[in-house]
This record gives structure tokens, sequence and C-alpha cells, in this order.
């Protein structure tokens, strides 16, 4: 064991990468030696999945070297860093749904007998991995129609069909449950066996000693430290990748709470796997939603907000029911915003101007009859320019050309000049930098003193226990725990976010 | 690169390279034959770059709100035969017929709004498909003849020339693009659309219902093809069941060239027009190089795929470039 | 289990239609359901069968591909000068299968490696290879004379069409390209997953862009067969086949952009077209009102399995 563990798989030289307006990258070295887990850990948007991305070959880096096996990697894209022995688990799926499992896992080297398909030997093959991996699923059924954990595990057979020696399996537990992670490990642990190198990225503290054996933590893009995972205690891990004190980036001012301004009364959907859920937020409270990802937080909100229909239940806004029929537009009506987390995707146009995107969910408010009064849009905008000290060269700069936290703080100006009462934040920092999160924080603090309800989804833990007045934990598509007081700490949300998912996966097996 | 065009609106740009690209062609109209700048020129390329103008109206906002709308053509036809033969063979007053034309227009432009906002089939396919059937119909209603010589009231509006050089259907261009631009710019159905055909998820979050928008775009996209149909048989004085076929890749190439973007929210009637005036006096070129008729659609066509290549390249830079 | 499930959910619809209007028309004539008129069927489905698998490729791998009828129009018209300059019928389809990869491979660099999208780069491409038809045969269509070449118009012991037998053979070869290749894996690797493919190691942009040749060359192929039954190769034959083409293939259940779909039940949307139009005679539509009769038809078609399938999506 010893004498294959020292030798060098991956060694990152002071990699940098730039993407238009961020330094993704700056100046990062990584090494993996053979037998080993490394540990990669840091807040979202601090790099790590950049930098297991260049190592996939699926970006290039602007700076830096990188050596596989002693050799200076030149060329950089899939098939060369595959063919190096390179195997990587991306976050998001790269199944493709309508082709059966035993093709997924073989996607890029399905076996052929002359110019046809070996199908036979395809399956066979596929299904004596998985069985190695003590998985039941039939080769022959599409992969969109089985069970995300399922695919999850689909996705680390296809990465051991090729001859891999460097793993990288980016969050891999995020969509398991108990038993299927102890399932992993266990896969990992062989993997480890065979001297093949593993970096594993996870938010999940518990896996650290259980699985590591050691740790690189990295924060806005940058390397920090290194240490083995014996020698280093969660308390440590996370300063690390904070960095500071919570208490210098959250502050909260003098604030009253009033009335209940939004009600959620028993909302029930089946599309979303909502059950029963009840919650309620205050005037100048900031009310936190806790949860893995998938635990069923953005599905809550986009069914109140009336995105997503559900099926029972009562959404109440200052008092008054709203119609299980209404619109996202009669939601805005009432004084509901809603701050998507995808800001791309669902919080800008990136082609338009910073100006239009800015009065698009308040159109009623710039028009007269239809007619646009482009007086008052422009006050308007400017006005919140300047509040939210958004830097732009002028209104009419497409929204594209701004970097993240600019662009964030535009879809913030949009969901203000809609002058809500009631603002849900979804993953309101996610990728964009410290400087910018602190202004994004003070806001809401601001907000709040002002006397609006903010519910905030956060996914880190150090955001939500230093804003939060009251945090609600969602699991499994409930809510299963309300938590209160100064003294919430990041280990009782996750024993609440967690703890039961493990339950249920014994319970299933029982 | 970064800093030197930091300040300068990014909208600019394109549409200085693509008065650039008219500046060329007529520049090439001058050297082929020299007469090319005189009034007389001018006023009948305006006259005849008119009703692809006003198709180029109609065809912007339905692009830029979701996608082409390819049955423009067959619509103008349609609007153009239903005018036709209300005046021809039923003797309804001119003012009637026109508005059944353009009515039938708005009808055809909901039945494509509907596939393609409710049903969810892509334009470039509804409507393709619809073409065809539009046609049939146009066909169908003439019984494959052609209808010519109309009431002289109702040819004014085409043929009639004021000023002298000054056509009438430059000026129902006018008024039609006045109408069109103060929509899309000046009212908030107009930012819908921008709204929609940039981001159809983001317009759907910020309470737009974007189904309505789109169908209410092809209703419009219908109606102004139907217009142009009118127009054109007033010009004409005839019309026959394909006049519009020759139209659809002349106003898909306008407003392409025009600088909205194929994959929609992005572009404007001005740039539409300096489209429709440059493919305009591409026809006049190639009228007077005597291009044989069978290679002209192939001309307009590499003409097509040309911009859009050049626009995409240029977005893509455009893209990647960062402020702030 | 699932699977008989979706067979069954599947096969009814369209069948059924198929079934209806095949009763419908022979009651309304005693010459419908005769062997003659079965021949005269196959002959006319089966062209449209080849270029709608074709399409079918194009549409599963999220693309679009409007130009088929005018590639079926130069490739017939390159491969009926071939035989005009007595070149042997094999290498005739060489010449036709040619053509028709060579316009694919235009359309396929400005979709894959331009990033043009494909509704506009084939609408364009059309437009030029119409063009190309027309300067090749001076506006007129080419007459074919040669008896040997016109044996694949005619029928095999006068029992079986032999433009069928071909035309069958190049359908069963696009089945096996899509179920048992690689490249046949692919379309749905592309059309369902592009990004997702690509990090996987597929060449993605290659293989996009192949999907267009690959669909020219059979289209190509098609031409060559399509020619010796009209024995004429004419510079406006291709004329609507592209729209023709894609509704078969969503009739026949094949989906845009999600990548999903298949060839095989491609051959169930070519055969209710084929029926309609055929039908259109039986029952006296005049020639007049049939092209606005089956594109209203087609179109309604459409919006109906559209529907449909957003239902089941949805269930």
């Amino acid at each position: 064991m010893q004498e294959i563990k020292n030798k060098k798989l991956v060694d990152m030289r002071h990699i940098t990468k730039i993407f238009p307006g961020v330094k993704a990258l700056d100046d990062v070295s990584f090494d993996l030696e053979s037998g080993e887990v490394h540990v990669l850990m840091g807040e979202n948007g601090a790099g790590k999945s950049t930098l297991m991305k260049v190592l996939a070959g699926a970006y290039t880096p602007d700076g830096g070297e990188l050596f596989i096996n002693d050799e200076k990697i030149t060329q950089f894209d899939p098939v060369s860093m595959k063919n190096k022995g390179v195997g990587i688990i991306y976050q998001e799926f790269n199944l493709v749904p309508y082709l059966n499992v035993a093709e997924n896992i073989f996607i890029d080297h399905m076996p052929k007998k002359g110019l046809l398909l070996n199908k036979k030997e395809m399956h066979r093959k596929a299904s004596e991995l998985l069985k190695d991996m003590k998985m039941k699923v039939d080769t022959h059924v599409l992969a969109g129609e089985i069970p995300v954990a399922q695919q999850q595990m689909v996705e680390v057979a296809k990465a051991l069909t090729n001859d891999i020696k460097i793993l990288i399996m980016d969050e891999p537990t995020a969509a398991l449950s108990g038993v299927e992670i102890d399932q992993l490990f266990e896969i990992i642990r062989s993997l480890k066996k065979r001297g093949i190198g593993i970096i594993y990225i996870s938010h999940r503290m518990q896996e650290i000693p259980v699985i590591g054996d050691r740790i690189t933590i990295m924060r806005d893009g940058q390397y920090i430290a290194t240490e083995n995972v014996k020698n280093i205690s969660n308390d440590q891990i996370v300063r690390l990748m904070v960095g500071r004190k919570l208490g210098d980036l959250y502050q909260r001012s003098e604030h009253t709470v009033g009335k209940p301004a939004l009600k959620v009364e028993h909302l029930t959907s089946k599309r979303a796997g909502l059950q029963d859920v009840s919650m309620k937020v205050r005037s100048g409270e900031i009310v936190g939603l806790a949860g893995l990802v998938g635990a069923g937080r953005t599905e809550l909100m986009r069914a109140v907000f009336h995105i997503d229909p559900y099926d029972s239940g009562k959404v109440i806004v200052k008092g008054e029911e709203i119609r299980q029929k209404a619109t996202v537009r009669n939601m805005i009506d009432k004084g509901v915003s809603l701050i998507p987390e995808d800001r791309k995707q669902q919080g800008l146009s990136l082609i338009l101007s910073v100006s239009q995107n800015i009065v698009m969910a308040s159109l009623k408010k710039i028009s007269t009859g239809g007619w646009l009064q482009k007086k008052k849009e422009r006050e308007i905008v400017e006005k919140y320019i300047k509040e939210l000290n958004i830097s732009t060269p002028s209104p009419e700069q497409k929204a594209n050309n701004l970097s993240g936290g600019n662009q964030q703080k535009v879809v913030l100006a949009k969901w203000l000049c809609t002058e809500a009462d009631i603002i849900i934040f979804d993953e309101p920092t996610r990728g964009i930098d410290v400087g910018a999160k602190k202004e994004v924080y003070s806001f809401m603090d601001n907000l709040a003193k002002e006397g609006k309800a903010i519910v905030m989804i956060s996914s880190e833990m150090p955001e939500i226990i230093g804003m939060s007045d009251r945090i609600y934990v969602m699991r499994d598509r409930k809510i299963v725990k309300e938590l209160r007081g100064n003294d919430v700490t990041q280990e009782m949300i996750l024993s609440y976010a967690l703890e039961g998912a493990r339950m249920e996966g014994e319970n299933d097996k029982n | 690169m970064n800093g030197k065009i930091k300040g300068i609106n990014s909208n600019i740009l394109p549409a200085v390279s693509r008065l650039g690209i008219l500046f060329i062609i007529i520049i090439m109209g001058c050297i082929i034959d020299p007469s090319f700048l005189s009034l007389r020129n001018i006023g009948n390329n305006l006259a005849n770059a008119s009703i692809l103008i006003i198709l180029g109206v109609g065809e912007t906002v339905a692009i830029i709100t979701n996608g082409p709308d390819l049955s423009a053509g067959s619509i103008m036809t349609m609007g153009g035969v239903v005018t036709a033969i209300l005046m021809k063979n039923y003797d309804v007053h001119f003012v009637l017929a026109i508005l059944a034309g353009l009515l039938v227009g708005c009808l055809l432009g909901a039945l494509n709004g509907y596939m393609i906002a409710y049903v969810k089939i892509p334009a470039f396919i509804s409507t393709y498909g619809l073409q065809w059937a539009v046609f049939g119909f146009a066909y169908i209603i003439l019984e494959g003849y052609v209808l010519y010589s109309f009431d002289e009231t109702f040819r004014f509006i085409g043929n009639g020339w004021i000023f002298k050089y000054i056509s009438m259907t430059t000026v129902c261009m006018l008024v039609i693009v006045v109408a069109g631009t103060l929509l899309l710019k000046k009212t908030t159905f107009g930012r819908k659309c921008y709204s929609v055909g940039s981001n159809a998820t983001q317009a759907a979050m910020s309470g737009i219902d974007s189904r309505r928008v789109v169908m209410k775009a092809f209703i419009f996209s219908g109606f102004m093809s139907a217009a142009a149909g009118v127009l054109y048989v007033a010009r004409m004085n005839s019309v026959q069941s394909d006049i519009g076929s020759a139209y659809l890749l002349n106003v898909l190439a306008a407003v392409y060239m025009g600088g909205t973007s194929a994959s929609g929210g992005e572009g404007g009637i001005p740039g539409t027009i300096i489209g429709a005036l440059a493919m305009t006096m591409v026809s006049n070129c190639m009228n007077l190089l005597a291009v044989p008729s069978e290679l002209r659609d192939a001309v307009i066509d590499i003409l097509i795929i040309l911009t859009v290549l050049l626009d995409t390249i240029v977005r893509k830079r455009m893209m990647s470039r960062k402020v702030g | 289990m699932t699977k008989i499930k979706k067979l069954i959910h599947k096969i009814p619809l369209i069948t059924w239609f198929i079934i209806v209007l095949i009763v419908v028309f022979s009651f309304r004539s005693d010459q419908y359901l005769t062997y003659r008129n079965l021949l005269v069927l196959l002959q006319q489905g089966s062209v449209l069968l080849v270029v709608a698998s074709a399409a079918t490729f194009v549409i599963i791998s999220g693309g679009l591909d409007l130009s088929l009828g005018s590639i079926l129009t130069v490739s017939g018209i390159t491969s009926a000068m071939a035989v005009t300059a007595g070149i042997p019928i094999p290498i005739v389809f060489l010449v036709g299968g040619i053509t028709g990869f060579l316009c694919g491979a235009v359309n396929g660099f400005f979709i894959s490696y331009c990033g043009l999208p494909p509704f506009i780069t084939t609408l364009g491409s059309q437009g030029i290879f119409y063009g190309i038809a027309l300067l090749l045969t001076n506006n007129e269509g080419i007459v074919i004379y040669d008896e040997s070449f016109l044996i694949l118009g005619a029928n095999i012991g006068g029992m079986i069409p032999m433009a069928f037998v071909c035309c069958f053979i190049l359908y069963i070869i696009m089945i096996i390209v899509q179920d048992y290749t690689r490249f046949g894996r692919y379309i749905y690797a592309i059309g369902g997953n592009a990004e997702g493919a690509r990090l996987s190691g597929l060449r993605t942009r290659f293989w996009k862009f192949f999907i267009y040749a690959f669909a020219g060359m059979m289209t190509g192929l098609a031409a060559v067969i399509l020619t010796s039954r009209l024995e004429v190769a004419d510079p406006l034959v291709g004329d609507r086949w592209e729209f023709e083409a894609i509704a078969c293939a969503i009739l026949g259940g094949t989906s845009m952009n999600i990548g999903k779909g298949d060839v095989k039940g491609t051959i169930l949307g070519a055969a209710l077209l084929t029926i309609i139009r055929s039908g259109m005679n039986v029952v006296r539509i005049p020639s007049l009102w049939q092209s606005a009769i089956l594109g209203t038809v087609l179109i309604l078609a459409i919006v109906f399995q559209v529907r449909l399938s957003l239902k089941e999506g949805r269930g």
C-alpha cells in the first residue's frame, strides 16, 4: 500500500483561469497521489469545479502547468485527457435520456463487431460492472427512466469503463441516500486499493473523515491550504473555507418583527413532491430555508410564487388568501417577489440592457395605458443603479457585459423595482465574489429594517446562520424543523437536513 | 480593445457596419449603372422596397418575439387574393374588401400563434407547413386564374404618385413603419416581445404571459403580411396565387441583414428598413446585370447565409466583451 | 411490461387512422383494395419513406433540414446526367449518393462548425441547390431513355415494384444504422444531451456535421430511384418534399428538441401520408384542391400528434 501511494499522478502548478470579468482560478496548485482520496473543499464559487474541469479537459487554463504522470499536458480537451486516464463524474448529469443504461455507460466506446455494435457484449459488460458495484439495474432501460440516485451510480460506472488512473467526483453524494452513499464509499475503497487516485468534492463535512486522506481548501478562486484529514478539525476547515469570522460578513441591525406577511398552509404538490408544507414569514424578519440540494426548497418557493401549480393548501399574503389559479403576475401585484437562483437563465435577459432588465417586472409602473414613459423609466433605473451601486458605463449597457456580481445586483434591482413587501431570495450569493456578497447582505438587512418580509434559500450554512432570524430546515420535500436563536450551528442544521434521509434509506431496505 | 469601446453603446457598432453594407451596394449599383442614384430610380426602388418593408415590419416582430414567420409570403398572397376576389367577383366596396383581406391575415396569424404558443410546435415547422396549405387555398379561390384591372380608387393606394417622386405605396409604408416602431419601442407590448424573445423563462418569472405575447406577435405579423398583399395588388393591378412566394426569402434576408437576431430578442425595424433597401437594390443590380432568373433566389440565399454567418461571428465577439 | 404498454400506447393512434382511412377509401372505390393499387401505393410511398427517415435522423439530433427536397432534386439531376452519359447503374447510385452527401455536408458545415441555426442554413441552401439544379438543366427536365436504367422503376416479375425493393433496402439500412451502429446511437446523444456527450468524449461537432451529410446521402440515393420511376429528372421535382418528410417523422412519433424518435415509426407517417394522397383521388377531390387539403391535413395531424406527446410527457 505504502509504496504505490507515493506515486504522484497529478501535479497542477499555478493554474490560472480567467472568465470574462472573473478570475475563476488564481494561481492554484494541487496534486494527487495514487491510491488516495484527496478531498477538495470550498464554498460555492470557490473554484473547485473550474479546477476539475481544467483537469478533465473541459477548460483550457490561461496560465500555469499541468503534469499527469510526470508528463506535461499541452492539449486540453476531454478526449485526450481521458486517454491520459482522467475520469470525471460531473455534478450535473451527462446521461443521454433516450439511450439505455448500457449505451450510456459505454457512450464513447461501445463494443463493436465489425461495423455493427455488439449489443450482447455491451449489456454483458455493463451488467457485470453494475453487479460489481452491487447495483440492480436493468441495462436495457432508458437512462431517463431510472431514479436520480441510480443515474448517479450509472455515471460512476461510466467513468469506470475506461482505464482510469484518476477519478474526479464532483459532489457524488448530493442525490444519494444513506444506503447508496455507503455503497459508493465501498466502491471508492476498492478503487483506492487498485491504486487509483480520487479527487472528491463535497459539502458534507461528516463524509471527510470517513472517506478522505488529504484535504485541500480553496476560497475565492485561490489555493488556501492542504492538510492530512486526520490533522484537521471541522472547525478549522470551516474557518479556512470562510477565511474570516462570520460576524465580519453578516451584519444584522436592530429590527422589529411585525405581523405575518406570508403564510403557507398545508401546501401539497404531487408534481413537485411537496407534502403538507406550512410556514410563515413576518414583516421585518429574515427567514432562512436550509436543506440539501433537492430537498425541495426551490420547488416550494416556485409553488408559492405560482410559477408551478400545486394541488392543495393555502398561500396567504398579508392576510389575503391567494387563488390557487393565480398567476405570477397576480403575485407580483400582491407584492411578492422571487429572486431566482439561476440569474442567467431565470433572472435576466443577457442580451437586453440593464435598464430594460430592471423594469421588466414592473412595466405597469413605467407606463400609462400601455405606452412606456421613458422619463419615468430613466428616473427609476438611475435610482436603483445608484442605490445598489451597480457598476455599469450606462443604463443602456447589455447585462451580459457586466460582471457576475453586478448582474446579480441588476436582478435585485429588478425585483426591488416592483416594491414588493415579501421578497424571496433563492441562493442570492451564488457565484459572486466576497465584496458583492457583503453588499447583498447589507442590502437584505436594510430591507428587513424597512419592514419587508424576507425568505432566503441558501446552501451556504454560514450565510444562512449569519443572516436569518429563524431557519426552516427542509428534507425530502418537507419542512422537518424550525430553528431559532443565536446558538444554531451548522451541525444542527445538517443533522436535520441529513439524518432523516439516512433513516429513510434504512427504512426502504426493510 | 476593452478600454477603447467601453463607453460606446454596444448596439451602435453592428448598425454602423450594416449601413456600410448598404453603402457598398449603392456604390456597386452606381458602377453598374450611372443613373442608379437618379431621383426616378430612387423613387422606384423605394416603392419596390415598400412592400418588402411592410412584410419586414411584421416579420421583425415575429422573429424578435419567437421565431420566423415562414408563412409570411403565403399570408401576403391570401390577403391580396381575398381582397381582389371580393372586389372583382362579388362587387364588394374596396374598403370592405381590404378589411376582409386584413382580417384573414390576422386569422391566419392567430393560427400560427396558436400552434407555436399553445401547442408548442417550433415556429419554423408550423409556419413552414401552414404556407403550403395557404398557397393551396389561394390557388383554389382563384381557380388558377389571374385577376386584373381593379377599381381606380383602389389602385391609387398602390399606384398613385404624389409630388411626382413619392408613391402612395411609400406613404403607406411610412405610416406602417412609424406605427411598428412605436409599437416595439414605446409600448409595454413591444417591451414584452423583446423580453419573451430574449429569454422566455426570465419573462415568465417576471410575470409576463409569453403565450399571449407570442400570439399577438404572430397576429401582428399576419396582419402586416396581408397588408403587403393588398398593396401589392393595388400596385400591380393584378393577382395570382403565387405572388408572395418570391417575397419570403427576400424578407428574411432583409430582416437578418437588418441585424435582427435569429435567436430572438434583438433587433428592430430601422435595421429591417436598411436590409429591405439593400435587398431591393440587390434585385435592381441583378436586373441591370441581367442575372438569369433561376439564379436570383440562389444569390439571395447566399446573402442570407453570409449575413447570418457574419452576425454569428460578430455576436460571439460582442458577447465575450465585458465591462464594469 | 412497460415495453408492451408503450407499444400499445404508441401504435394505435396513427395505425387506427390508417385503418379507418383504408376502410373509408375502399368503400368509396372497389378499385382501392386491389393488388394493382397496392403496387402504386408502394411505389409512391417508398421514396418518401427514405427521405422521411433521413429527416427523422436530423430531427432526433435536435436539428432540421428544409433542404432535403432540393437535395432530392439536385441528386436526381446529376444521376440522370450520369445515365445519359452511359454510366452503369451501380455508379449512377454512387453519383446520386455523393451529390447528396456533398449537399448535406454543406449544411452540416455551416450548422455544426459555424454555429448557424439549422432552419436558416437549410432554407438558404434549399434555394442554392435549386439554383444549381436549374443551372445544370437549363430549366428543363432531363428525360431518360436508357432502358436498362428504367428497370429500377419496373416491377419484378410484374409483382413487386423494384423501386419499393430498393427503397426498402435503404430503409432497413437506416434502421440498422440507427440501432446497431455507434453513429446511430450518437444521434440520440447529440439530440438528448449534446454537452454531456461532448464532456463524455464524443466528437459531437463532427457527428453533428455527419448527420446532415448522411441524411443528404440517403436522400441522394432515393433520388436515383425516384428518377428512374419518373423517367425524368425535373428541376422542381423536390418541391415540398422536405415538409412532407418532416411531417412523416413527427407523425411517426419523433419529437423535436428532446432527442427522442425512431425511424421505425416513420414508416407509419409515410404510410398515412401516401394513403391520404392516394385517397384524395379515390374520393374524387379535384386536383386543384389536393395540395391545400394535404397541407391542411398534415398541419392538423402535427398539431394533434404534438399535443398528444405533450400530454404523455406530463402524465
